[in-house]
């Protein structure tokens, strides 16, 4: 390529950023929900709406649950991750015999089932669409989401390398100036200033699925296993099972006795129970320490017998494996601290505003060229920008208002209430694609008002639904709701105030054509 | 232009994916634990692809982006290849 490295790093930072624009918007944006997944929960899931009680037991509470179902059919494992200040419900999963996995939810009050939740909620749609777009054939979606990582850190290096003035560049901002000025302001403003935490972000999220996306490391040196991936897990996990032994189990250690010894053991609470054969003489229950202590996603582990209560072992990662679950932590953000879940979300609406201005900047530093040419691809990649922004924006709340409205039990040609939902978003967010090719200013405008109403009414529509107004939730803390609300609030007032901006705009724009 | 493209990204892959396997192997072989010797060097093959990708964007020459992102790949990932077939039949 001619004319130097900065010449190609301009070409690679535009070009990479136009085609992967919408990709990286889509998943910056749903990962910027996803800091708050359990808190969009309670409100996309009212039932879940109510505060853990202070004392609850796995004995009490979980046991008795998994022996109901277990007499309508033979359980040969279940887990349950315990529930917590932001999820007050035990999410169990259990295997019945022959293979099926199934999954419930378990009300920490009083040991009963919640049923069916009805929708997949932040936690089943959000939070997946930011890794692996909800395309599972093949995998394409976590290839995609890796592709366009890499291309995230390309992005940022290349950014970094066409910059003459980098370090001013943060402190510079000139909203009055013109438009292709302003954005470009605040394409680099956002990405420079967030440089170190945009970076870091997109590369442990892409350590995270190592196994995924380096498949051949494990393969290679764990060749001379049956099946070198699990082998790998097995070993770096430091797990532990050993076969059923085909006797029935006959005497129970108490659970909560179990989970005492391991939280005196670790000083840090349980998060997550698992019992490999259930009710057979050699089951084994399994502990998993809480990752809400400390930035590092813990893989800790203590293997009890279910009989006698014996410690079987006591799981140990190595240096590197405590690295990688350093990253994956540090990237999902477990651990308990409000205020860096705040700048977390903060950081990630910054990446947001950096790629929407990205794309702001290429449409308007082209305008004028294009103005004589009236060309196509400007309209196109208008359409794109905007479907692939502000589209994806009104298809999410879309998402929230549609989730309460639509009545419990609704059902349409066989899709269940949870697939409504989906279905949804999806046809919003391809209408906000379309919807532009016809006049891509009257639709920036639109679409703003557009996200400004579904917003609101989304708040409106959770009053009415549930009968939890603003001060209701704020009384009850319900903390979760009451910040999706005065979010909800805050979406829908910025979308009315960019909204008007434009129109105002356009109005002055129009004067001089009038007589 | 679609060429290098498909040759920076596909091909850098191939040969950051090989350099992991066999950063990985080498790594275990000089005496690190072999599941911490696959962490350790898939955790870098992101950084190692990044580099990668930046020298093809950057890179003049055809003939020698066809050398070190198609032959080069294509011959480590044949010993890669080998190497676990060998592996695999040895137990």
């Amino acid at each position: 390529m001619a004319g130097g490295i900065r010449q190609s790093m301009q070409w690679l930072h535009t070009w990479a950023g136009l085609v992967l624009g919408t990709l990286l918007f889509a998943i910056f944006w749903m990962g910027t929900l996803s800091v708050f997944d359990q808190e969009l929960d309670r409100w996309m899931m009212p039932e879940t709406r109510f505060t853990l009680p202070a004392h609850w037991s796995l004995d009490e509470v979980v046991v008795p649950a998994v022996e109901r179902l277990a007499q309508e059919n033979a359980i040969i494992q279940w887990g349950a991750t315990l529930p917590d200040e932001r999820r007050p419900y035990v999410r169990l999963f259990y295997q019945l015999q022959g293979g099926g996995f199934h999954s419930a939810r378990i009300d920490s009050r009083n040991g009963e089932m919640l049923g069916d939740p009805q929708t997949l909620g932040a936690t089943g749609f959000i939070f997946p669409f930011h890794y692996r777009l909800h395309l599972n054939w093949l995998g394409l979606g976590y290839w995609l989401v890796g592709l366009a990582a890499m291309a995230m850190l390309a992005l940022l290096v290349s950014g970094v390398v066409i910059h003459k003035k980098i370090f001013r560049d943060i402190f510079t901002f000139r909203p009055g100036k013109s438009l292709p000025r302003s954005s470009l302001d605040m394409h680099n403003l956002s990405a420079v200033a967030f440089l170190p935490f945009h970076f870091l972000i997109t590369l442990s999220g892409l350590i995270i699925f190592i196994g995924i996306y380096f498949p051949g490391a494990a393969d290679l040196v764990y060749a001379h296993q049956a099946n070198p991936g699990a082998a790998f897990f097995a070993e770096a996990g430091d797990g532990f099972s050993r076969p059923p032994s085909a006797e029935p189990l006959t005497r129970h250690v108490p659970l909560n006795s179990l989970v005492e010894r391991a939280q005196s053991h670790w000083r840090d609470d349980v998060g997550f129970i698992r019992v490999f054969n259930h009710g057979d003489a050699s089951a084994v229950v399994q502990l998993g320490r809480s990752v809400g202590g400390e930035i590092s996603w813990n893989i800790d582990k203590l293997f009890f017998d279910a009989g006698t209560g014996e410690l079987l072992k006591e799981s140990v990662i190595g240096s590197m494996m405590t690295l990688q679950r350093f990253f994956v932590g540090f990237h999902f953000v477990q651990f308990e601290h409000w205020l860096l879940r705040w700048l977390y979300f903060i950081g990630g609406l910054a990446g947001c505003a950096m790629i929407g201005t990205g794309f702001l900047f290429w449409i308007q530093s082209r305008q004028k060229h294009h103005l004589r040419e009236n060309s196509r691809s400007r309209v196109l990649v208008g359409a794109l920008s905007l479907g692939s922004t502000l589209g994806l924006i009104l298809a999410t709340v879309a998402f929230f208002l549609i989730n309460r409205i639509l009545p419990p039990d609704a059902a349409f040609m066989g899709w269940p209430r949870a697939e409504l939902e989906v279905a949804v978003f999806a046809l919003v967010w391809v209408a906000a694609f379309v919807h532009p090719l016809r006049c891509f200013a009257a639709a920036a405008r639109q679409l703003c008002m557009a996200i400004a109403l579904v917003s609101s009414l989304s708040v409106i529509a959770n009053w009415f639904s549930t009968g939890e107004t603003l001060w209701i939730s704020i009384d009850g803390a319900h903390w979760g709701v009451a910040g999706t609300d005065m979010m909800l609030l805050a979406l829908a007032g910025s979308a009315a105030l960019a909204g008007g901006a434009l129109r105002r705009r356009a109005l002055r724009r129009a004067m001089p054509a009038l007589p | 232009m679609a060429l290098r493209i498909a040759v920076a990204v596909a091909g850098g892959y191939c040969l950051a994916a090989a350099i992991v396997s066999l950063g990985a192997y080498a790594l275990k072989l000089s005496g690190m634990a072999r599941s911490e010797a696959v962490v350790l060097s898939a955790m870098s093959g992101f950084v190692v692809y990044l580099l990668i990708l930046l020298w093809g964007f950057c890179e003049t020459s055809l003939r020698r982006l066809l050398w070190a992102l198609v032959v080069l790949p294509a011959a480590l990932q044949g010993i890669v290849y080998v190497t676990a077939k060998a592996l695999a039949g040895g137990g």
